[in-house]
């Protein structure tokens, strides 16, 4: 499939954005409303962003706001209503920390789910196409899952070094034991990679799925099918939409690329600070921007690896 | 609405006879005359006397080889258009409303005036049915001839689908395929039609009858290059950059 930057780019950026949303409202009623508030705004803003950048996807972003009508029917129109009544909810929760209101903690607790359900519906956009076989497996939600959930941990160590930076006197350490802390932050990324990992294991094996030129000509009875000639001789929107072959040839190395800087550089990093990673900006922002960067690599085979049936008309 | 209907009146469709077939390509012409001028806005093309022609097409004709292991490959022009499946997968998916499948008569259509073009219901049919307009930015499908079909101003002989009109040989029929006394369904009877990818559960209203055994062809000599090899293209620019880089690693 093509992987275009506009949803490579929606989809890692998004996924970070409500991971953080998601760790806020778990973890943020333990924090000074100072805290929150920039680890909130930070988690709509990276959300929102993404968002945006899946409107550069079409081909008419002025009719887009159709996309709220068919949540009966369509995981992307699902999607679309839930990632803003996510953010909603987040930043209801961030407003009633800072009027210090007793419904904070609950609205967090109620914002941290719905981030996770945005990600879901981002995911089961893919998931439901049964044309992509590697992608029609519930590995492909927990996948996305697995990584906003990562990501969205490095971005609050991040912007929690960050507030500790600009206002040391409301630096209240983590809400969690620094142990655990720490074990999260050497974990996650791997883990996110091990997910990614059982994902590719399946994606190699799974071919077309069940399909295959001869199922998809009818032709299998009479024999085997291989293409004469293909029905136009130039490209066309099928084969540069369905047909991306270009990434294929080095989907090995960036494979280990991408679990190098997502999962080791992170891991090793939060090791190396200890303790006090929540405390050291400058290592946090670079495991956190590493690690996006290699599930951002890894979401670009997600797109680029994976084979959809028509191009068993052209095989 | 991209709910899908629970039964259709009726269940217009397309049986290509693939054993008539000659790939003369005269209803993928037909087919890009008539809706170039038709429903929806322009069948566009982009390029195309430049570089690059491309464009946007509804019926396609693939060609195959199919080898049976004994006996010379039989040679099989495939015409390939929308199917109007009854679980129309690219229905399902569509955010906007724009893609629906209509319960009167079982044809799958896009609300060009709805659709924001991004692509997903492309990518949910199995068979690439559906390609963008590149100038329009709307999706693109057959649309059954949906204005000619029901069309009072056109003579009764023309009120079929323009591929079904034009192609020399008679190899695609049209009907209604729910009415098993109709012409196509005893057609499909009788030559036990063939849903295309049974296994992707999107039950097609259209089908394809198979070429018939063929008699007194020789043995021919086996092709000595793969057209896959020709297919695979070289990357340029940045990418032939980075191709290069990565090739070095
Ligand atoms: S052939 Fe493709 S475009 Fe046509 S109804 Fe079936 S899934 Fe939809
Ligand atoms: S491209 Fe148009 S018809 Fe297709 S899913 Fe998107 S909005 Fe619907
Ligand atoms: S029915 Fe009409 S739109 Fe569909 S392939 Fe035939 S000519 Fe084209």
């Amino acid at each position: 499939m093509h992987p275009a930057l506009s949803i490579i780019l929606f989809t890692t950026l998004s996924g970070a954005g409500f991971g953080l949303c998601f760790w806020v409202g778990l973890l943020g009623s333990g924090l000074h409303a100072y805290q929150v508030a920039l680890t909130g705004f930070a988690s709509i803003g990276l959300a929102s962003a993404g968002l945006l950048c899946s409107v550069f996807h079409l081909r008419r972003p002025s009719r887009a706001w159709r996309a709220f009508s068919q949540w009966r029917s369509s995981w992307l129109s699902r999607e679309a209503l839930i990632a803003p009544a996510s953010l909603a909810m987040l930043a209801a929760f961030v407003a009633a920390t800072a009027l210090e209101h007793s419904a904070a903690a609950t609205l967090g607790w109620i914002a941290a789910p719905v981030a996770l359900l945005a990600v879901f519906a981002t995911s089961m956009i893919y998931t439901q196409l049964k044309a992509v076989a590697a992608w029609h497996t519930m590995r492909t939600p927990l996948l996305f899952l697995a990584y906003a959930i990562s990501s969205g941990f490095y971005f609050m160590l991040a912007m929690l070094g960050l507030a500790k930076l600009t206002m040391p006197q409301h630096g209240g350490g983590p809400v969690v034991p620094d142990g655990l802390l720490v074990f999260l932050a050497t974990t996650l990324a791997p883990a996110a990679f091990l997910v990614q990992y059982l994902w590719w294991r399946r994606r190699d094996a799974v071919g077309f799925g069940k399909s295959s030129a001869e199922s998809a000509t009818g032709l299998g009875n009479p024999g085997s099918v291989r293409m004469l000639e293909p029905p136009h001789t130039g490209a066309n929107y099928l084969t540069s939409e369905m047909g991306y072959v270009v990434a294929r040839r080095h989907a090995a190395k960036l494979r280990w690329i991408s679990a190098i800087v997502g999962a080791a550089v992170p891991a090793i990093l939060c090791l190396w600070a200890g303790i006090s990673i929540a405390g050291q900006p400058a290592l946090s922002w670079l495991a956190a921007i590493a690690h996006l960067l290699g599930a951002g690599i890894a979401r670009w085979l997600f797109f680029a690896e994976a084979r959809h049936t028509v191009m068993l008309y052209y095989q | 609405m991209t709910s899908l209907p629970d039964k259709t009146d009726s269940k217009l469709g397309l049986v290509i006879d693939l054993d008539i077939c000659v790939g003369c390509q005269a209803c993928v012409v037909n087919c890009k005359a008539w809706n170039t001028g038709g429903y929806g806005s322009a069948l566009s093309d982009s390029q195309p006397y430049g570089d690059n022609p491309e464009g946007a097409w509804l019926n396609r004709v693939h060609g195959y080889e199919v080898d049976s292991g004994s006996g010379a490959a039989t040679i099989v022009h495939f015409p390939k258009s929308c199917l109007h499946c009854d679980d129309a997968p690219c229905v399902t998916v569509c955010p906007t409303g724009a893609s629906i499948k209509r319960s009167e008569d079982g044809i799958v259509l896009v609300d060009e005036s709805k659709c924001m073009g991004c692509g997903l219901c492309a990518w949910a049919c199995p068979y690439g049915a559906r390609e963008m307009d590149p100038s329009a930015g709307v999706m693109k499908k057959c649309t059954l001839c949906v204005d000619r079909i029901y069309n009072e101003n056109l003579p009764a002989v023309d009120r079929e689908p323009a591929c079904v009109r034009t192609c020399p040989t008679n190899a695609r029929h049209f009907g209604d395929l729910s009415d098993p006394d109709s012409s196509v369904s005893k057609l499909v009877a009788e030559r036990d039609g063939q849903d295309l990818m049974p296994e992707q559960s999107t039950r097609p209203v259209n089908k394809y009858l198979m070429p018939r055994e063929r008699q007194g062809i020789d043995q021919l000599a086996e092709p000595d290059f793969s057209l896959a090899e020709l297919a695979d293209p070289t990357p340029s620019g940045v990418l032939a950059w980075i191709d290069r880089a990565l090739d070095r690693l």
